[in-house]
């Protein structure tokens, strides 16, 4: 059966903030000359600039948009618009048979996915073993390189001091970025400008000397490299920025379980958004899924917040991972019951545990039940003990936070560094809403 | 000695003595780093271990608990889909439909989603009190209290803690003095009488007005007090409020003296309203708060004369004379005082609301046979004297003047709702043709505002209305998107939960 849609969440899939508000200018039925849908499909007519109205349809199941307007933004303002009246008004979205258009879509959808199956079932040939040692040789030898020079550059650094480099600008920390990603480790590069952008800043400074120390950790490691054990290879190299072959992770064991897409965040760098979606299980199992997109490609956005279902997810290799990849489309399941932390000792102690086991497990996702409260300058998340962590201090929707709970408990998903929380989102029964 | 961070900052280069361990529990791995041979090596290990450890040994503040929570609601939210409409209400071209929100809100029997409050609040205007409150819940209630910002929302129900106007803010404490004054009028009296001397000038004048809900002759001794206070603000907002009592010292004296300056003369042929300048300036008059010094421009004796009529309920002067309102406003504009009177009456309309004679004066200023008092705007012309009409009749003087100016636009967010059906076809068909052209003063806002005060069965003939062959202007197509946004809003309501 199809999935329901609540406004909120088909509203979080807009590319920006304009064609939100395109879309909501066209989710009214009075924009589209016909409006249908089935099990799997929804569609409608919108009548355009041109002569002939765009054929605009979603496929329900897998969360895709099909859009005849020249739109390059994806979803374009008729899907979204689409997929806005379905949520907010399905009675004016008549089930009916599908017209023609639909049913060639639908067939084409039908003959691609069978392809795909059909590849999966192929037996992968295997790679040329001499080939593969060559480039892994190569590799290794180039973020060798990376690694020394990047050691050298964080010695010159910490022999000025940082005092020196605050005012030094985004090309003091871009230019060793650029010969890192030629290096062949872009993990090194992405760590190192966000370094650049906490310098400069008063509020950054203990964070870019955290920053700082952590990176030499990974140098440090990296150089130890082939000394330690496979499962610490794998976790130095995710941290490098190697990426893991699909087939690799065809191979590897899966986690089956109900989960709970409770909190979702989204940046964009050159030009690819990276959605990254926090997954929790009834038995208190974690995950962060991250789907990439181009502006003008399809994205997979099944993973809606709030959304519960029954799913395969394959962790990437490393040290207790947390990145996983879900392996086939989700389907609906009842929401298990969630475990939540319910003291700042156990939150903390938690937190602690991860860095114990890898210190690049900065970032904490996790469900809290504990109550927002204000002190006038900002805002905090109290226990029952007495006893209260820091809020972010850039985090925008506080009173959000306190109306939600009503000066008591209230069930949360956030990340904690060490330093502050970060609240994602407000649990309750009927799902998940995302804090702005 | 420098601290580890203070080293860290100024770099290995200037390093003297080796930083010691900004803690204790570093102390064992501290002691194992070469600040000799390998300054630089020492630094980054040591920044590494600081970091890794300050992130895992993170101290929690100890707080006091948390003050009490809201009360659980017993009425239901308003269903998602419903919420979800808000955001584009709050503000932008459809922020005239948040009210009609509201109302279906409280009609379908439920609360404000609590998600939704913060930004609800930040949106709605002191004036949309009384729209708010029957939503707000017990959530609401709670949440309004929490941030002096949104104090001004607070409305007379509102259950402050006793010790608010002691020890509250200044807006915490006009919202309690507000409720209070609806529960316990003399209570209320009594508190603000307690600290009275020591109040700012300005908390004064705010505090004062407040009195004019629970108004009786019990606040007469302590309003005539204030009409010898320091600032002129408080002596007239306490002249107005005993010139409402009608038992009150001040109202008497103000009847009297405005039936000695303005005379009902009948003669055989003719009937006039005459006013009788005084001499001089009286020094009785200024114990009740008349100024003595006319603004710029203004005559001295004019200015006496406007001050002491605007103090007297138009209905005296109806029951005085036994002619009817329109006679009255038709002699006194036939008379050499016509100017003066009308604009005294015009201010009258404050201290006692009087549905006839604004009627009257929106027809013949709107209507163009009359000066605006004082070289009002047509736009706090209409805003005054509409709201003081009979809800019945307000259609009425809008549409009849829909033909002059702006009349008809300005009425718009004073027209009661559920107009007769010719009324709501006549005001669109009045509107439609500058909606259609896109030419509305004030732009998309205002054609909401239309759509708002017109029946949803109207929706298919206001189509009709302003299509253009080269598809609707923007303007249009906001106009007919406020039709769709009220119909969205009242199927999300009524859709079973």
């Amino acid at each position: 059966m199809a999935r329901s849609w609540t406004p909120e969440q088909a509203a979080s899939l807009a590319p920006d903030a304009a064609s939100l508000k395109a879309a909501q200018g066209l989710a009214s039925p009075r924009k589209w000359t016909l409006l249908g849908r089935d099990e799997r499909f929804v569609w409608g007519l919108a009548q355009g600039s041109g002569k002939d109205p765009y054929q605009s349809q979603i496929d329900l199941e897998e969360t895709a948009f099909k859009c005849s307007c020249p739109s390059r933004k994806f979803p374009c303002k008729h899907g979204l618009g689409l997929l806005l009246i379905y949520a907010s008004q399905p009675a004016v979205v008549p089930s009916v048979a599908r017209p023609a258009w639909v049913d060639e879509w639908a067939a084409k959808r039908a003959e691609r996915a069978a392809k795909a199956e059909a590849k999966a079932q192929e037996t992968v040939p295997a790679p040329d073993p001499e080939a593969q040692a060559k480039r892994r040789e190569k590799r290794a030898a180039n973020v060798a390189r990376g690694v020394e020079y990047l050691e050298g550059w964080l010695r010159d650094l910490v022999r000025q001091g940082t005092a020196a480099v605050q005012g030094a600008g985004y090309k003091f920390w871009d230019e060793p970025a650029r010969r890192l990603v030629d290096a062949q480790a872009p993990g090194l590069a992405r760590r190192l400008r966000l370094l650049g952008g906490l310098a400069g800043s008063a509020a950054g400074e203990a964070q870019l000397l955290t920053g700082l120390g952590r990176l030499h950790l990974l140098l440090a490691a990296a150089r130890r490299r082939e000394v330690l054990a496979p499962e610490w290879q794998a976790e130095i190299d995710s941290q490098l920025g190697w990426t893991v072959e699909q087939d690799e992770m065809r191979g590897r064991d899966g986690v089956r379980a109900v989960w709970f897409a409770a909190a979702q965040t989204s940046s964009e760098e050159a030009g690819v958004v990276t959605r990254s979606t926090y997954l929790f299980s009834g038995d208190g199992r974690s995950a962060q899924v991250l789907e990439f997109s181009h502006a003008s490609q399809a994205a997979a956005a099944a993973l809606a917040v709030g959304r519960s279902f029954e799913g395969e997810l394959v962790y990437f290799p490393g040290v207790e991972p947390v990145r996983a990849l879900l392996m086939a489309p989700p389907a609906d399941a009842p929401r298990r019951p969630l475990q939540f932390l319910e003291t700042c000792a156990e939150l903390q102690a938690a937190h602690a545990a991860r860095l114990a086991v890898s210190p690049w497990r900065e970032e904490f996702a996790a469900l809290v039940r504990l109550t927002p409260a204000n002190d006038g300058e900002r805002w905090w998340l109290q226990d029952s003990a007495g006893e209260a962590l820091p809020i972010a201090a850039d985090f925008k929707a506080g009173w959000e936070l306190l109306a939600c709970s009503g000066g008591r408990e209230l069930e949360m998903c956030g990340v904690w560094d060490g330093f502050a929380f970060r609240p994602l989102s407000v649990i309750d029964e009927a799902g998940a809403t995302p804090l702005g | 000695m420098a601290t580890f961070q203070q080293t860290a900052l100024l770099g290995t280069e200037r390093l003297t003595t080796p930083p010691v361990a900004p803690h204790a529990a570093l102390d064992e791995a501290w002691h194992r780093l070469d600040w000799v041979g390998d300054r630089e090596g020492a630094m980054l290990d040591a920044l590494a271990l600081v970091g890794v450890a300050q992130a895992a040994g993170s101290v929690a503040t100890r707080r006091a608990a948390v003050a009490a929570g809201a009360e659980p609601d017993t009425r239901a939210f308003a269903p998602a889909a419903a919420a979800a409409l808000l955001p584009q209400l709050l503000e932008g071209e459809f922020r005239a439909l948040l009210p009609e929100w509201l109302g279906l809100c409280a009609q379908a029997g439920t609360v404000l989603p609590p998600a939704y409050l913060p930004r609800v609040f930040g949106a709605a205007s002191a004036e949309e009190r009384g729209t708010l409150a029957p939503v707000l819940g017990e959530r609401g209630r709670w949440l309004l209290r929490q941030n002096p910002a949104w104090h001004r929302l607070l409305d007379t129900s509102a259950t402050l803690p006793d010790d608010t106007w002691e020890l509250g803010s200044p807006a915490e404490r006009l919202a309690w003095l507000r409720a209070r004054r609806c529960s316990d009028p003399a209570e209320a009296l009594t508190r603000l009488q307690k600290g009275w001397a020591e109040e700012a000038a300005d908390f004064r004048e705010q505090a004062l007005a407040e009195l004019a809900a629970g108004l009786s002759a019990a606040d007469e001794p302590f309003l005539a007090g204030c009409l010898s206070d320091r600032r002129k603000e408080v002596r007239q907002t306490a002249q107005r409020l005993l010139a409402r009592l009608p038992a009150s010292a001040l109202a008497g004296r103000m009847r009297e003296r405005a039936t000695s300056l303005v005379t009902y003369q009948r003669g055989f042929l003719s009937k006039r309203l005459e006013v009788e300048p005084p001499a001089a300036f009286d020094k009785a008059w200024k114990a009740d708060a008349v100024e003595e010094r006319p603004p710029a421009g203004v005559g001295e004796k004019a200015y006496w004369v406007r001050q002491i009529v605007a103090c007297v309920p138009f209905a005296e002067l109806r029951t005085r004379t036994g002619l009817g309102t329109s006679d009255l406003v038709g002699l006194a504009l036939k008379g050499e005082w016509g100017e003066l009177l009308s604009e005294a009456w015009y201010a009258s309309l404050a201290v006692a609301p009087d549905a006839e004679l604004a009627a009257e004066l929106f027809r013949r200023i709107l209507g163009g046979g009359m000066k605006p008092p004082g070289g009002q705007a047509p736009a706090a012309l209409v805003a005054t004297l509409l709201p003081l009409c009979a809800e019945a009749e307000r259609w009425t003087l809008a549409l009849d003047h829909a033909g002059q100016g702006l009349t008809a636009w300005l009425s718009l967010p004073h027209l009661p709702g559920n107009p007769e059906p010719w009324q709501a076809a006549r005001l669109l068909a009045a509107l439609a043709p500058a909606i259609r052209d896109g030419a509305v003063p004030g732009g998309s806002p205002q054609a909401v505002l239309v759509a708002r005060r017109l029946p949803m069965s109207l929706r298919a003939e206001a189509a009709r209305l302003v299509a253009r062959e080269n598809g609707p202007t923007k303007t249009a197509d906001t106009f007919l998107r406020a039709f769709d946004l009220r119909a969205a809003m009242r199927t999300a309501f009524s859709a079973k939960p």
